[in-house]
């Protein structure tokens, strides 16, 4: 009744101007031309980077790209990937939750966890490759590893950190105990944990990509690598940018099934 | 880990109200401490057990007085001065310049519209290409090999300090900009007197985490492409079948890291006083 | 210093002012027209959500109206300006200054005045409103009530030309808001800048008040204008005057149609609105 639009004679036009042709997407269009010029400028111009290709040879590259070959790579790399992360998420997603929610199962893992938590991941890789033969393993057990501490740390984080009042409300409805983790801490830290998920996906990806270069065994770190030694580099550049894509398309995906379950967020 | 809750009291005993004081033997006996100490000795156990046992390929994992024996001696040495202390240099180096370059972009990103649009989208394409990917162009850009390190550790740590950093000012309440605006301030007095500090706490833990990644590039780098420090050690260690040597490295490296975090959380404390205040007179409020 | 017995007059003409959801526009203001006369301290009072803190940001120059002009002296607002001041709804006190660097971040940032003048002034004003012990602490050191009067210290230092009161007293609880009421009236007294005064609490309102407005439901506009005529220097024994409980009767009654108002019209009412005037 008290709502009612005061301008009714907007036309396409103005849709248009507001969403599409403002300046900010003007700016927005700009920001990435000027890296590009920026980038021809310095290996065109400058001595010093004559060695790297420029955007233009780079764009010549999509052409020449075997379609089936790098299709190959990137669906490799995707399994080892998925694979570590899904391994990281079913071992590290309990233990951050016996962590947070249980006082004994605090005591008695997290020293451990916190001791062994400095050592970066990559440091890993000699050990893995004595101990695993099989190198599938060997990359999917470094991609865990990469998963595994985010994960942890964010599932128990979020936990402590649900508001008080929350389980101190359910308490006085008699909730008991599963009951509680179910339907009240889990989803209050159900934001944390996903933040958890995208760090650890991105740490995964990095993992692969170290893992593949040193292991020599396919994937699109090992493509980077291989076009690194022969000296093709427009193809090296479109390879990170590949391996980019890929990272941002999981990392996108998370937020998808992150938003999923957490419907309540998304009304504003 | 202050404040968690671990457990709800599944119903209030009595034995809550009764304040005594705790006995000297009670203080060290108590449930945590024994958990904890159990808890640090297993892990060693386990492994030494697994190896000793040599339970699959346990057999080639060195055990811990193996390792111990090693560090000693390598501690010793020359060599592990000199590969500490490069490690130690060249992630500082790749760390400080990402934070001379990521913190004035993120202050300006965060707060300034036009800024924003003309450099986000770009560096929003290059974040997610992981550090380690830069390593082959780092070798072309850089023909000298310290710098092609100390430049991988920079991607690593430039993306965690810039996107904290962003999130910081923007996290900034808006009534203390209108506040400060209505108080006569000009935008070169906001910026230095309310998005910065108002940006700090964020930058700070921006910052531990950009050192933690930066850490971890280095060690890819020296891997692939050094010939000092701890990260070429211990895959040298590998290749030369000084396995012991391995294990070695990696507690140095993580204890490194974590060192260099811990300092970093220390001097960013000292930059934020009313933090300290906050969890002061949260003590004092329990305590009263 | 400005000479604030003769400026300040606020004039709102035809003022509308609409919130753009995503779909709908709604209106906040509509065609409201008043007048707050300098030197006086003026109440505004209505139903919840009914754009009293629209009123506020429209003065203070944070939002522009779609329709009408807001003058003041005269001249249409063309932005923030220090001559306006605002007291937020909760504080916005710096957390990461301490009270007696908060006060003097003001004259600080104008340079109108010496540090030393500066410092007098703050430590004059921070004593006035029984912060004399606190000046080194930070506000998240110190209670609500404390804060409230922190933020009038660090306003008033700045002898504003009209100050806007946007609830400042909400959230605190009977004790401490009657002791701030208190506070903040002998500060008026003293200062007789313009004041604008917004609240929901019709005891405050009289209270505090020289004029009392009071507004409809949303679409706001001016639903009446009331002449509080009680004895000033105000103390709390007012409260139990003949006048005093005359006037509060008339106010109640005519709140009361509007509240009625309100609840028949809730059920169409939009909480994302609601919500969005308060963010």
């Amino acid at each position: 009744m008290s709502a009612s639009t005061l301008n009714t004679t907007s036309n396409l036009w103005k849709q248009v101007r507001k969403t599409v042709a403002n300046w900010t997407t003007v700016r927005r269009i700009m920001s990435v031309l000027l890296f590009l010029l920026a980038w021809t400028i310095l290996v065109q111009f400058t001595g010093q980077f004559h060695q790297i290709p420029t955007p233009a040879a780079v764009f010549a590259a999509l052409f020449q790209l075997k379609l089936g070959v790098i299709f190959t790579e990137i669906f490799r790399s995707f399994v080892r990937v998925l694979c570590g992360f899904l391994l990281g998420l079913l071992i590290g997603f309990p233990i951050g939750v016996a962590i947070g929610y249980s006082r004994i199962a605090n005591y008695l893992l997290f020293p451990a966890v916190e001791m062994v938590r400095p050592i970066p991941p990559i440091a890993w890789i000699p050990l893995t490759v004595l101990f695993f033969i099989n190198i599938e393993s060997q990359i999917v057990f470094l991609t865990f590893y990469g998963a595994f501490f985010p994960i942890v740390y964010n599932t128990m984080g979020g936990i402590s950190e649900v508001d008080i009042r929350l389980p101190r409300a359910a308490m006085s409805f008699g909730i008991n105990r599963m009951g509680m983790l179910w339907k009240i801490i889990l989803p209050a830290a159900m934001p944390q944990i996903f933040t958890g998920m995208k760090v650890a996906i991105g740490i995964t990806w990095l993992m692969v990509v170290a893992a593949e270069m040193i292991a020599s065994k396919g994937g699109l770190g090992y493509w980077v690598w291989y076009h690194h030694t022969v000296m093709e580099y427009p193809m090296v550049i479109l390879g990170m940018g590949i391996i980019g894509l890929c990272g941002a398309l999981c990392s996108v995906g998370i937020d998808v099934i992150g938003s999923h379950f957490m419907k309540w967020r998304n009304i504003f | 880990m202050k404040n968690q809750i671990n457990t709800i009291p599944e119903k209030i005993n009595e034995s809550d109200f009764v304040f005594e004081r705790p006995s000297f033997l009670s203080k060290i006996f108590n449930l945590k401490m024994v958990l904890n100490t159990a808890s640090v000795l297993s892990l060693f156990v386990i492994w030494g057990l697994l190896v000793n046992f040599g339970i699959y390929r346990f057999v080639l994992i060195p055990g811990p007085a193996e390792v111990l024996e090693w560090g000693i001696k390598w501690m010793g040495s020359k060599d592990f001065w000199m590969d500490a202390s490069l490690s130690t240099l060249r992630v500082l180096g790749g760390f400080t310049f990402a934070c001379l370059i990521a913190i004035p972009t993120g202050l300006m990103i965060g707060w300034n519209k036009i800024f924003s649009d003309l450099t986000f989208p770009t560096l929003e394409i290059l974040r997610p290409i992981p550090g380690i990917a830069y390593i082959p162009i780092a070798i072309l850009f850089f023909p000298w090999e310290e710098a092609s390190v100390a430049f991988i550790c920079f991607v690593g740590a430039f993306f965690p300090i810039l996107l904290n950093t962003i999130t910081g000012v923007k996290l900034i309440d808006r009534d203390y900009f209108r506040a400060a605006q209505c108080l006569g301030s000009k935008p070169r007095h906001i910026f230095w007197h309310i998005v910065v500090p108002g940006a700090l706490p964020s930058i700070s833990t921006g910052a531990a985490l950009g050192m933690g990644i930066a850490w971890m590039a280095s060690v890819a780098g020296e891997m692939i492409s050094g010939k000092w420090g701890l990260g070429y050690r211990i895959w040298e260690a590998y290749t030369l079948i000084r396995y012991p040597l391995i294990v070695d490295g990696m507690i140095v490296i993580g204890l490194l890291g974590l060192g260099s975090s811990t300092l970093i959380r220390f001097i960013t404390l000292r930059l934020i006083p009313w933090r300290k205040a906050i969890t002061e007179s949260l003590d004092e409020s329990i305590t009263k | 210093m400005v000479d604030s017995n003769h400026k300040g007059e606020v004039v709102f003409e035809n003022v509308t002012r609409a919130v753009q959801t995503k779909k709908t526009e709604t209106i906040i203001l509509d065609h409201c027209s008043f007048v707050i006369e300098s030197g006086k301290l003026t109440v505004l009072i209505g139903p919840s959500g009914c754009g009293k803190t629209t009123i506020i940001n429209l003065i203070a120059g944070y939002e522009k109206p779609d329709r009408g002009k807001v003058l003041i002296d005269g001249k249409p607002v063309a932005g923030p300006d220090r001559e306006r001041l605002v007291a937020f709804q909760e504080t916005a006190l710096f957390p990461w200054l301490t009270c007696y660097d908060n006060v003097m971040f003001g004259p600080l940032a104008t340079k109108v005045m010496t540090r030393e003048e500066a410092h007098e002034q703050a430590i004059n004003l921070l004593e006035k409103v029984g912060l004399g012990d606190f000046l080194y602490k930070y506000p998240m050191q110190l209670s609500g009530g404390m804060m409230r009067r922190a933020e009038l210290a660090r306003a008033l230092i700045n002898r504003p030309t009209v100050m806007l009161m946007d609830e400042p007293f909400r959230g605190l609880d009977a004790m401490t808001r009657e002791l701030m009421q208190e506070y903040y009236l002998r500060l008026v007294e003293e200062s007789h800048g313009t004041h604008l005064f917004v609240t929901s609490e019709i005891e405050e309102a009289i209270f505090l008040a020289d004029r009392l407005i009071i507004m409809t439901n949303k679409p706001s506009r001016v639903k009446h204008a009331l002449d509080i005529d009680l004895p000033r220097p105000r103390i709390a024994s007012v409260l139990r005057s003949k006048r005093y409980l005359e006037l509060k009767a008339l106010t109640l009654e005519i709140l009361h149609e509007e509240a009625v108002k309100a609840s028949m019209a809730s059920g169409k009412a939009d909480i994302a609105i609601d919500s969005g005037l308060r963010t």
